[in-house]
């Protein structure tokens, strides 16, 4: 699948979420959040990974569901549909506009109470809480805004979802870029006219979040240890009286349990384009093979072969570092398809430097293979070497076969990297960090931190050798 | 406050009396050839004289160039103070610590400035900082 093109993009802004102040960010296919601990990173991550499960509750498609047969609709849609049928060939038939008439019934239709409601469950169910108002920040008027703004080239103003969430409730609202929408191929019924058109209006509000998404928390070396344990708790809990207490899990988490127990069998499948990167991660971090094999009624177990041995070792007695890196080489190949989004929580996580540097090699070849990746570090090595991925791509074309690995370069409309930064007034406000080709990195806070250290150390060699 | 290539340093509260030699200025003898920015001479508030010879980057530093001309600005300190009345030597590069890779840094830490036949670790400071941030001087 080819990459986004640049003409077309997806922003969200968030104010007054969690700790977040504010926040604007582009989604660029490889997204990476930074800053230090409690300003927001994994809770972004996790909005974005609700927006995307709201888009799979299919708004437009679920109200048009409803309410096929509204006479508005049908007649309009029938006539297109008739007209078509009677001027176009099935060879020109293709890429035909929707009529403007059959289009505005269609938006009529669209029952915004239906998202803030999807919206309002998904947003409770992913970070396990009862109530949105948990969301807010403590020190704002009580009110968190979210706005998802996708741009395209084909209309002048972005289609939006804007999203309040309060105390009590959530309103969502939309406003659709008012341009012509196209399908394919003529479609061959009046249902699938209909249920095609409000896929396609989903794709133009959700924009680059209009695909499935999987999240992998952090610590997933303690789930990977555990998850048996946890699916069978879980088991127990449901099948006790409702209690109004907190969920167990939040979604996020819960989902990725879910996923794990889903792992079939076996190697990847054919249309899995990132088997090649989760074959290189194997090779290249975990120098050795996984493999995860379903026990019938059961959950199923992970395995890891250290390179060179006959032996298996079950998970739990492998280095953590090949725990907190076999859920990536699961998903991308058994899980992630090409348009989706993966979202990785620190993935640096007992991992060293040097398989860090690696680590981000391969989401970027990820990213080649048409997945869209975002990830939470407090890791400069993963920032580093995501500088050199984004450096690579300023080599001139005649050049590049000089570099190892210089195919795995992303231009730095591809790449965004977002600092989210404390402020005094109780919350952290989110800001783009442009890679600096001078410290070869992109600065998120980590030379103050190395300045003082590297200081530290020169006032103390200086002590020690005046002796 | 001195400044060169951008960078500035405030010097308040940095030890005085002092003297400053700006190697760059129209008079100065060392004006080719390597050398550093500035050298300060000042009194210790416990009595000697600190020397800093500084070199200012508006962006990030190169460790060995840097290296290299602190340690020309420190032959020069030494013809210029009574090496006998030093009791306190302090090189820095001043710099924008976020344009300063981690290799850099790496390297810095392998470089050292000669003075009176001892070896001294170079210290670092950001453009627009207190020297007295770095060099502290503290009474007897």
């Amino acid at each position: 699948m080819a990459r986004d093109a640049p003409a077309s993009h997806t922003r969200l802004r968030a104010t007054d979420f969690g700790p977040i102040i504010e926040a604007d960010i582009e989604l660029r296919p490889f997204t990476v959040f930074i800053g230090p601990s409690n300003t927001g990173k994994s809770l972004l991550s996790a909005l974005i990974y609700t927006l995307h499960q709201c888009y799979l509750l299919a708004p437009w498609s679920s109200a048009i569901d409803g309410g096929a047969d509204r006479e508005g609709i049908r007649d309009a849609t029938l006539q297109w549909l008739d007209e078509s049928a009677e001027t176009a060939s099935a060879k020109d038939a293709r890429s035909l506009t929707v009529p403007s008439e059959a289009l505005a019934n269609i938006r009529r239709s669209f029952d915004a109470s239906q998202v803030s409601r999807g919206f309002l469950s998904e947003l409770l169910r992913c970070f396990g809480h009862t109530t949105g108002g948990k969301l807010v920040r403590n020190s704002s008027a009580g009110v968190a805004r979210i706005a998802l703004n996708c741009y395209s080239s084909a209309a002048d103003r972005p289609s939006r979802l804007l999203v309040e969430v309060d105390q009590g409730a959530v309103r969502a609202e939309v406003e659709e870029a008012d341009a012509p929408l196209q399908i394919d191929q003529r479609p061959p019924s009046y249902r699938v006219a209909i249920l095609e058109i409000a896929r396609r209006l989903e794709q133009r509000v959700f924009g680059t979040l209009a695909n499935r998404v999987h999240y992998l928390p952090a610590d997933r070396t303690g789930m990977m240890h555990s998850h048996r344990l946890l699916v069978r708790s879980l088991i127990r809990r449901a099948s006790r009286p409702a209690s109004t207490a907190e969920p167990a899990l939040p979604g996020v988490v819960g989902d990725f349990l879910d996923a794990l127990l889903d792992l079939p069998d076996g190697g990847g499948g054919a249309f899995h384009s990132a088997e090649k990167v989760a074959a290189r991660l194997e090779e290249a971090v975990l120098r050795g093979e996984l493999a995860a094999r379903g026990v019938e009624g059961g959950y199923p177990e992970f395995s890891y072969r250290p390179g060179g041995w006959t032996q298996e070792l079950p998970l739990m007695n492998a280095s953590s570092m090949v725990s907190e890196v076999a859920p990536i080489i699961l998903f991308l190949r058994h899980v992630v398809c090409p348009g989706e989004t993966l979202i990785v929580e620190e993935p640096e996580a007992h991992v060293h430097p040097a398989m860090q540097v690696e680590l981000v090699r391969q989401l970027a070849a990820a990213v080649h293979a048409g997945l869209r990746v975002i990830v939470t570090t407090h890791s400069e090595w993963i920032l580093e070497s995501l500088a050199n991925v984004v450096r690579m791509s300023a080599i001139p074309e005649g050049k590049r076969q000089v570099f190892k690995g210089a195919e795995l370069a992303l231009g730095p409309e591809e790449v965004g990297a977002w600092l989210f930064k404390p402020r005094e007034d109780q919350g952290s406000v989110v800001e783009e960090i442009p890679l600096n080709v001078h410290a070869g990195t992109f600065p998120a806070g980590f030379a103050e931190v190395t300045d003082a250290l590297y200081n530290d150390w020169a006032r103390i060699s200086n002590l020690v050798d005046s002796n | 406050m001195i400044e060169s290539h951008g960078c500035s340093v405030y010097l308040q509260d940095a030890p005085s009396p002092r003297l400053i030699v700006d190697l760059d200025h129209a008079a100065s003898p060392a004006r080719r050839g390597k050398k550093c920015d500035f050298i300060l001479v000042a009194a210790k508030a416990s009595g000697g004289l600190w020397v800093v010879p500084l070199e200012l980057k508006s962006t990030g530093i190169n460790a060995n160039t840097v290296a290299a001309q602190l340690r020309a600005g420190a032959r020069l300190a030494e013809s210029i103070a009574d090496p006998a009345l030093v009791n306190e030597f302090a090189p820095v590069a001043v710099h924008r610590a976020e344009n300063t890779s981690r290799r850099q840094y790496n390297e810095l830490a392998k470089q050292s400035v000669r003075f009176r036949r001892r070896d001294f670790a170079i210290g670092t400071m950001e453009c627009g900082d207190l020297l007295a941030s770095v060099i502290e001087d503290v009474p007897p």
